[in-house]
């Protein structure tokens, strides 16, 4: 499986955008994550936990304990309204940013 | 875009109360929820088709370490770094409560250094730093005239009016000159130190009286009606704080009424501790004569004006008063400088050397502690490789190992501090006051903010290098080893050794300095006084000038004598005279003279001491006679006017040597043109104080000049313990006149009192030194120990092959002299830095002294063996077989 560094902010940007849809729990988002990159980024849990926290902390996330599909005990997390302001925010930032990039790298 | 930064504050909050209010829902949560990950990826590797028990493993793999996971959550949480800042204290706390035994001896040794340096700083703090306790202290200035030779001087009564009256930089001037005097008021009689001051002097100071007035320009005029302020002390003590004190009748110099006008406030007592004020005019003697120089100045800059400014225009006026008064009296300049500066510049280089020494204590007590958490570092390898193996970075070990060492830091700046304010009751009885008025030295905020910073820098000092040492560690290879003998052993031993060198540098700075100022001393006590002290004891006498009691028939001066011939007859008396100064008291009453038949000689050549005496006086005090004679009973008032002068002034007045016979008038002195013949020369009494070099003194018979017997000195020589002596002279005076105070002291104490600061610095100097060295002992025996213990094995494996005890033994002491050495070659460049403020301070004693360098050496180097010799001792006990067993 291809390994790419996850860039600062890039799995942010990816976590939100993998909780667009729905709720999910962590091994959901990571498997999500995998999906929608095409197995670019394989985010490891020492990754994903802490940023799962840390953005719940800042009020993007909400969190509450489910079921999951197999009827198992999981956490559950979903954009808050703060959450997909975000998402369109980064989402927007990051589209900008590609755009000079690709601009800057075709040129001349 | 607020609205959001609004909301995720809220959560930051509201997550920041959570973490801290609800730890446990909290942690218990991330621990379900890494539990139910792995579960749901046991699940999906089952899908898979693993069995069961592989799924897991390999779910955990995958998870990567549950702690370090949660370490990494936990580490991301609002709060986290106070969280585990209070972790790391309370782990601090466990570490210490386990080896408390560690704890104190390296908070204990920890609050010795600070405590020193806190109790000196509290002195400097007061003495040096702290403002003079009247408002605007900073614009108070102290004037002098500076005199042909470029030293300052005290100022005539006309030039300080010319000054006062043609400046443009000062709100006040005002003159004061201070004494002894006798104070009664009819009931008691007691000595008191007072001062004579000009109008505005109180103004200059910014303090009025709490009761009564302060002087009115009538009585400033004239001096009449003779009028006083006293001090709150004075009005506590003799007055028994009475409210109506203002307006009693005392009596100053034992004669002159006096009216008490005023109280001045508590801790007011410029000049110079003064109990009594009374107005410079109450006596007009002198005060007309350019010449005569009684009086020092101070002055209260006006708003804005810098003493440089100050300086120039009143050094302009005292070159335009020189240039209409050309005398060798007159000053050529004048100069101004800060109040501050002038009470405290004398002591200034004592103060800043001891703080300097002390600083070297303090310096080496952190370099102990250091390799204490050095050795300690080692030996907790261990410790620190399972926390980093558990997902400690090393970050966090660095901060747990300082956060153990600031505890430490803490406990031992608290304990310091009452270790400071302990040393300070006991300073009081060694201060001596010319040093400090030790009631005015207190841990104020000033002190005990010091001694936070202090206790800082010295837990960074301490801390640092052993914490980036110790948690450099490779968690693989500590944890492979049995034990945590080996590691990292070389390296920490190579800064161990390291600090020991630099601790024996400053140890070796200390013993030089300590030495220099030793011999120094010795040199000072050594200088012959021209006087011998043993077994004399004196006596203040003043009373006034005109007298009933003392003029009553029959006379003065037969009552003078016959006071010295009663108290020769008291068994054990050898002797018993007068004189107007006492040895080494700095009295001084220099004169202007002329020699008959010479001119006038250049600059301050022809100033000489002018002292009376009676004949018995310089037996009295163990004078040697160099040429000529003594006075005898026959120098009468009527017989022909002699003088006796002291070989130094002999030598420079008369370089052939034909003193005696010639004929002297001390114009400053005698009104009437009187020639005294010099009839013999005597050897230089130390005057001022042991180090200053003698000055030209002419002596006279008091039978010849019987003015001067009304403020002396009674001089007694005896052959037993003098104190002994003073209630039966005291009977003796008092049949004269029963008023007259009179306080004892023998010429013992007064010889001690003129070196007390040199000795207080001295043996502050020495014991810190001493600590210096014996710290510094344990740091050498510290780390030969530590290595011997290292290098068991080594030491067992050298003497299986056939080393003998000695080799051993001889091996290890010469590490411990080589540290020595080091350390004394290390300490010789910080040396040099300081010679210059040693050498102000020596006396007839080189900074390079090798005397003094070489004993230091051999001291450093025998202090050294010996540290080293329990360590080797120890290491030749090695029995090989153990040694090796021990592996």
């Amino acid at each position: 499986m291809p390994h790419a560094n996850l860039l600062q902010g890039t799995l942010d940007l990816l976590i939100l955008k993998s909780l667009a849809l729905g709720e999910m729990h962590g091994l959901g988002i990571s498997r999500r994550i995998g999906q929608i990159t095409g197995g670019t980024f394989d985010v490891k849990p020492g990754s994903l936990f802490p940023a799962l926290h840390r953005m719940e902390e800042a009020g993007w996330l909400s969190s509450a304990w489910g079921e999951s599909e197999n009827n198992r005990r999981a956490k559950f997390y979903k954009l808050t309204r703060a959450g997909q302001r975000q998402l369109q925010t980064e989402a927007t930032e990051w589209n900008r940013i590609s755009l000079a990039i690709a601009n800057a790298l075709g040129a001349g | 875009m607020i609205a959001d930064k609004l909301t995720s504050s809220v959560a930051r909050l509201r997550s920041l109360c959570r973490n801290f209010f609800r730890k446990r829902k909290v942690e218990g949560d991330l621990d379900a929820e890494l539990r139910s990950y792995v579960d749901l990826l046991t699940e999906e590797n089952e899908r898979r088709g693993l069995p069961l028990a592989l799924a897991r493993r390999e779910a955990l793999v995958a998870l990567g370490g549950l702690t370090q996971v949660k370490e990494q959550t936990r580490d991301i949480r609002a709060g986290a770094f106070f969280e585990t800042l209070l972790q790391d204290v309370c782990y601090a706390g466990r570490v210490y409560r386990r080896s408390p035994g560690f704890f104190v001896v390296l908070a204990s040794t920890l609050a010795l250094g600070i405590g020193i340096t806190t109790a000196l700083f509290s002195i400097v703090n007061a003495v040096l730093l702290r403002a003079l306790p009247y408002p605007d202290a900073e614009r108070l200035v102290w004037l002098a005239e500076v005199n042909d030779n470029g030293h300052p001087m005290s100022v005539s009564y006309p030039d300080f009016q010319d000054w006062r009256t043609q400046n443009h930089s000062f709100q006040y001037l005002a003159a004061y000159g201070d004494t002894d005097s006798t104070l009664s008021n009819g009931v008691s009689a007691t000595r008191v130190h007072m001062a004579m001051v000009t109008a505005d002097f109180f103004k200059t100071f910014g303090t009025s009286p709490v009761i009564g007035r302060t002087f009115s320009a009538a009585e400033h005029r004239n001096g009449t009606p003779p009028a006083a302020v006293i001090s709150d002390s004075l009005w506590r003590g003799m007055f028994g704080s009475a409210p109506g004190v203002v307006g009693s009748k005392v009596k100053l110099f034992g004669g002159i009424p006096c009216t008490i006008i005023g109280v001045m406030p508590p801790g007011f007592d410029f000049p110079a501790a003064s109990q009594l004020w009374t107005t410079a005019e109450l006596s007009d003697e002198g005060m007309q004569s350019r010449t005569a120089h009684n009086f020092d100045v101070v002055g209260k800059l006006g708003p804005g004006v810098r003493v440089a400014l100050a300086q120039e225009d009143v050094g302009a006026i005292a070159r335009r008063i020189k240039a209409n008064f050309p005398g060798t009296y007159q000053g050529k300049d004048a100069q101004v400088i800060s109040l501050h500066e002038h009470l405290s510049g004398p002591v200034k280089p004592s103060l800043l050397t001891l703080l300097a020494a002390v600083a070297c204590v303090l310096l080496i007590v952190c370099v102990n502690v250091a390799n204490l958490l050095l050795a300690r570092g080692v030996a907790r390898a261990r410790e620190l490789a399972i926390r980093g193996a558990l997902g400690a970075g090393r970050g966090r070990l660095v901060r747990q190992l300082v956060i153990e060492s600031f505890a430490l830091a803490v406990a031992g700046g608290f304990a310091g501090v009452i270790f400071a304010w302990w040393t300070l009751h006991i300073l009081k009885f060694f201060v001596p006051l010319s040093i400090a008025r030790i009631e005015l030295v207190t841990i104020d905020r000033p002190v005990l903010a010091f001694a936070a910073l202090v206790s800082l820098l010295a837990s960074l000092l301490f801390g640092v290098v052993p914490a980036f040492v110790s948690s450099r560690i490779d968690v693989n290879e500590t944890l492979k080893q049995t034990s945590a003998q080996h590691t990292g052993a070389g390296k920490t031993r190579r800064i161990g050794n390291l600090l020991v060198v630099s601790e024996i540098a400053l140890a070796f700075v200390l013993l030089i300095g300590t030495g220099l100022m030793l011999r120094s001393f010795e040199q000072m006590r050594r200088q012959p006084a021209g006087f011998d002290p043993s077994n004399v004891l004196t006596a203040a006498l003043s009373f006034p000038v005109l007298s009933m009691k003392w003029d009553a028939p029959p006379g003065r001066l037969q009552h003078f004598q016959a006071i010295t011939s009663r108290i020769r007859l008291i068994p054990g008396v050898r002797y018993a005279a007068y004189s107007s100064t006492l040895p080494l008291s700095g009295d001084r009453r220099d004169g202007h003279f002329l020699i008959e038949g010479y001119p006038d000689l250049p600059g301050s050549q022809s100033d000489a001491n002018f002292r009376v005496v009676s004949p018995d006086y310089f037996r009295a005090v163990g004078t040697r006679l160099i040429s000529g004679r003594f006075f005898s009973d026959s120098d009468g008032p009527t017989a022909m006017p002699v003088m006796v002068i002291n070989n130094a002034m002999a030598r420079s007045v008369f370089p052939k040597g034909d003193a005696l016979g010639h004929r002297i008038w001390f114009d400053s002195f005698d009104p009437e043109r009187i020639f005294m013949t010099i009839v013999g020369i005597v050897d230089n009494i130390r005057e001022d104080s042991l180090i200053q070099a003698p000055s030209p003194a002419a002596y006279v018979c008091y039978t010849q000049h019987p003015l001067y017997l009304s403020d002396t000195n009674l001089v007694v020589k005896v052959d037993a313990d003098p104190q002994r002596f003073a209630p039966a002279v005291r009977h003796v005076v008092q049949s004269v006149d029963k008023d007259v105070p009179m306080t004892f002291e023998t010429l013992d104490e007064l010889s001690a009192r003129s070196t007390s600061r040199q000795r207080f610095q001295t043996e502050m100097l020495g014991l810190f030194a001493w600590l210096a060295v014996l710290l510094a002992g344990i740091g050498i025996y510290g780390v030969l120990s530590y290595m011997v213990q290292q290098t068991r094995s080594e030491i067992g494996v050298r003497m299986a092959l056939g080393a003998s005890s000695r080799d051993i033994l001889a091996g290890i002491l010469s590490r411990g002299a080589r540290a020595a050495l080091a350390g004394a070659l290390l300490g010789l460049p910080l040396i040099l830095l300081i010679a210059r403020l040693l050498s102000s301070m020596l006396y007839n004693v080189k900074p390079f002294d090798p005397v003094t360098y070489i004993t230091a050496s051999l001291f450093l180097l025998a202090i050294a063996l010996l540290s080293s010799y329990l360590p080797a001792r120890r290491a030749t006990r090695i029995e090989p077989v153990d040694a090796l067993k021990y592996e």
